[in-house]
């Protein structure tokens, strides 16, 4: 009796607990809904004063709508419309580095939006450096379709939903002992490894592997991270890097973009040619 | 006030003798128990039983204690196991009790007393037949609905009740529920679970309820609703009653159903007099609140009107409160987004439905929202009720926003073909404020609560797996079974002999000591009873390791036993508890030897 009630009262905390988060996430979501209505109201109004061809007022308006989005994404409130909205807000003042760092983020949190794609696609046409990012076959994409259309947290809530579904056919299995129940467990954990492999590529890709999008109209890519070492070459606005190291105030970048197959020694492999050094300022990360 | 009723209501002293059967053999037992409900200070209530009823064992007290409704019950339980000697028709009770310079006295029980069935290792058909009837009685179900008649959508309280009673072991409960296809159903909170007395007999209940809202009028038929549970029973020689070895562990299972009668209801259609306008099928009682965000605006600017109805119903049906009418140009008007809260399942289906609503005024001369109002028909006063709340002032400045661009498709030219791409551009902004959360707080940000969920079920897994061993172990190791439940049963029987020893039968006391003793060796070791005497005990006890201080003891014991049942003296009280202890200190010492 006593252990159920111990038991009771650990529900019934953990119950409280929950509730008074989703109070306050209620309540920060209300906050942030106000402000993000408001500047999806301002970049409206932009949007319609350049139909007017009213440039000055759109700029403005544009600007403020900025102001307002990184506002909420300062306020610890994120979400891949804002980052989206955030992104298009940047694209009409003129600046496509920054919006592809926004498209970026946003389609970490909204995988399967089709949107995203399109405006990143459209941006990256304009571009002077043309990409040459290795695309995936279209049958992995298939195969792993999870992999691709769910963000981090959706995998996570997935592999929790499933090993509490493997937990609770092993438990059943402890009193029920047929033949059924013995291939549920193996499906489920079959599922969870799979699963979880999943979650660690994911996990990995996003958070050890730091990407960035070049800002500056044209920045030149060095031999070492100092004014003082020779330029090796020179890259434009939106073109994407893989950051790989950071050192006083410079990055040591992979770029994607294509880069001339001028080679001293025959030896040196591609990967070589496509690294250097850039300033810091002239980077966004994603 | 209501709390101040219940307060004194549980205060209440009353007195209830219960059996646990009414119907028993000569020289078999029953038991009886007198509850005291009300206060736990009392003396023991003083029942005279029938003068061919012996008194077995008793009175052993038990407390309870429940909170229910913010009300303390207090409940003081003194069972006592009588034995009958002599058939007939006896009438126990009532018992008296009293408290405070009061007196109080309970019921009285009838209790039929029936010849002995002797014991035929044949198997006797009739014999199977007497069970059932006795399992009828130990166990039943009830159906039962807060009202027969009702109105169309209005709330009714479904009640099934399991009887069962105390100490009867069941096992794999499956309830089927009744068909309720002319209702909507929604279940009202946890089971409860409480006593209840019936004819004199002591009932454990589980009670499920539900709420149903019939959808049709008309003479309808709730179905019966269906019970499926194993009772557990323990086979043994010896037994007087098959109830009477009911040990809960390890036993057969017998299956049992039962079904319940089926309840007629007669369902009502609403009034169509006096009904009005704006009625959309709500029945129930309830209240409705109106807030209106922001009150100073422009014009085109959007004001959110949050209405919302609480009270007791069924809430997911709760129609929409409607605007009285207007100039239409006033305000553009969005549809209502609502959202449903069930807040109490415990009297029934109470809740709240909040409607959302978003309106442009476009112009500035509007001064107030118009009033709102919200009809329903309340069963209990059998009428409509209309809530109309004041129109809201409001405050509108003139804005500088201009007139949306409209696009006519008139002007379009329709050109057959392929289309040819005017302008490239990205597409608009997101502005899916229902799928607008914090996707910063993500699942696997939260250590401590990942934390918690992997490692709970598997600690959950452990346990079941240790339990499940257990009782198997239990089940198919009759020697490990007799182990275990050696010293429990041992300080069962050491009470029955302590209390011998206050009702001053010295030979009874010592034979059920020396047999006490005998039993526990014999469990223990998980031999037979007996294989085991006197003479050959120490042999045995030494062969399995147990020290000669303790096989010394257990032969005081035994000789003390055997002198005071076998020799004429007269032996005092004072014997009898030191030969107690000595088999008591024996039982322990035994118990960490073997």
């Amino acid at each position: 009796m006593r252990q159920i009630n111990i038991l009771m009262f650990f529900i019934l905390c953990l119950a409280f607990l929950c509730e008074g988060r989703v109070l306050a996430e209620a309540l920060t979501r209300d906050s942030g809904a106000d402000t993000f209505f408001r500047a999806n109201k301002e970049y409206s109004a932009g949007q319609k004063a350049i139909a007017e061809k009213r440039e000055q007022e759109a700029v403005e308006k544009f600007e403020h709508a900025v102001q307002l989005y990184e506002k909420l994404l300062g306020s610890g409130f994120v979400n891949g419309q804002i980052y989206y909205n955030l992104g298009n807000a940047y694209y009409r003042l003129g600046m496509s580095g920054k919006a592809i760092i926004y498209y970026r983020r946003a389609e970490k949190l909204l995988p399967r939006d089709a949107d995203i794609k399109a405006n990143i696609n459209l941006l990256k046409l304009d571009f002077e450096d043309k990409a040459s990012i290795r695309q995936l076959p279209e049958i992995l994409k298939i195969v792993c379709f999870w992999y691709f259309f769910l963000n981090l947290n959706e995998i996570t809530s997935i592999t929790i939903y499933m090993y509490l579904a493997l937990m609770a056919s092993i438990l059943s299995f402890v009193f029920i002992k047929v033949q059924w129940l013995r291939n549920i467990i193996i499906i489920f954990a079959s599922c969870l490894l799979v699963l979880v492999i999943s979650l660690g590529i994911k996990a990995y890709s996003q958070h050890s592997i730091e990407r960035g999008v070049v800002v500056a109209d044209e920045s030149k890519i060095r031999y070492g991270p100092g004014e003082e070492y020779e330029p090796r070459f020179e890259i434009h606005e939106g073109a994407e890097v893989r950051i790989e190291e950071k050192k006083d105030r410079w990055y040591k970048v992979y770029v994607y973009v294509d880069v001339e197959d001028f080679r001293d020694d025959e030896d040196k492999k591609e990967v070589e040619f496509r690294i250097g050094w850039i300033p810091e300022a002239e980077v966004g990360e994603i | 006030m209501l709390n101040l009723v219940s307060t004194a209501y549980a205060r209440e002293i009353k007195v209830v003798i219960s059996v646990d059967k009414t119907v028993v053999e000569a020289g078999n037992y029953f038991r009886v128990t007198i509850g005291v409900q009300g206060a736990f200070d009392t003396d023991i209530p003083k029942l005279t039983p029938p003068e061919n009823f012996t008194l077995m064992y008793g009175p052993s007290v038990s407390t309870q204690t429940s909170i229910v409704n913010n009300v303390v019950a207090v409940f003081r339980g003194f069972t006592y196991s009588f034995s009958p000697t002599e058939t007939g028709k006896f009438e126990l009770g009532p018992a008296t009790l009293e408290y405070k310079g009061n007196v109080y006295t309970s019921n009285s029980v009838e209790i039929e007393v029936v010849k002995r069935t002797p014991f035929e290792g044949d198997v006797d058909p009739d014999a199977e037949r007497g069970k059932r009837i006795d399992i009828n009685k130990r166990i039943f179900v009830e159906l039962a609905t807060d009202k027969k008649e009702a109105y169309i959508y209005e709330q009714i309280i479904e009640s099934f009740k399991l009887f069962f009673q105390r100490g009867l072991p069941i096992d794999d409960l499956d309830y089927v529920a009744a068909s309720t296809k002319s209702f909507l159903a929604e279940k009202l909170g946890e089971e409860r679970r409480y006593e209840e007395v019936r004819d004199g007999i002591l009932y454990n209940v589980i009670e499920l309820r539900t709420a149903l809202f019939p959808l049709v009028s008309g003479n309808i038929e709730i179905p019966p609703a269906k019970f499926n549970c194993n009772i557990i029973i323990r086979h043994q020689g010896f037994s007087n009653s098959i109830f009477d070895e009911f040990a809960g562990r390890g036993g057969q299972k017998y299956p049992v159903e039962r079904s319940t009668d089926s309840i007629k209801l007669k369902i009502k259609p609403l009034p169509e007099s006096d009904k009005p306008d704006n009625f959309a099928g709500t029945v129930g009682r309830f209240t409705m609140d109106v807030l209106a965000k922001p009150t100073k605006v422009k014009v085109g600017d959007p004001i959110t009107l949050t209405i919302n109805i609480r009270g007791e119903g069924n809430i997911q049906t709760i129609g929409e409160p409607v605007l009285a009418p207007g100039d239409e140009k006033d305000f553009k008007i969005y549809p209502a987004e609502t959202d449903t809260t069930i807040t109490d399942r415990g009297d029934g289906i109470k809740g709240e439905k909040l409607f959302s609503r978003v309106v442009e005024p476009q112009h500035e001369d509007i001064d107030m929202i118009p009033a709102i109002s919200f009809s329903y028909f309340d069963p209990e006063l059998e009428r409509y009720m209309t809530i109309t709340h004041n129109p809201i002032p409001i405050v509108v400045e003139h804005s500088e926003v201009e007139i949306p661009i409209r696009l006519s498709l008139e002007d379009a030219e329709k050109v057959k073909g392929q289309v040819k791409i005017l302008t490239k551009d990205i597409l608009p902004i997101m502005s899916d404020l229902y799928s607008f959360k914090n996707q910063g707080l993500a699942v696997y940000n939260r250590p401590l609560f990942l934390a918690f969920i992997f490692l709970a079920p598997i600690l959950v897994v452990i346990a079941c797996v240790y339990v499940q061993r257990y009782r198997e172990l239990l089940q198919t190791d009759v020697g490990y079974a007799r182990k275990r439940r050696a010293l429990s049963r041992a300080k069962k029987q050491l009470s029955n002999a302590r209390r011998l020893v206050q009702l001053d039968n010295p030979s009874e006391f010592y034979s059920t000591l020396a047999k006490t003793v005998m039993e526990h060796i014999a469990d223990k070791l998980n031999l037979a009873p007996a294989s085991i005497t006197s003479d050959n005990i120490s042999g045995i006890l030494e062969n399995r390791g147990v020290s000669h201080d303790v096989i010394k003891e257990l032969k005081e014991c035994l000789e003390s036993c055997d002198y005071g049942r076998f020799s004429a003296s007269q032996h005092s009280k004072d014997q009898m508890v030191s030969t107690l202890d000595t088999a008591e200190e024996f039982i322990m010492h035994l118990e960490k030897q073997l």
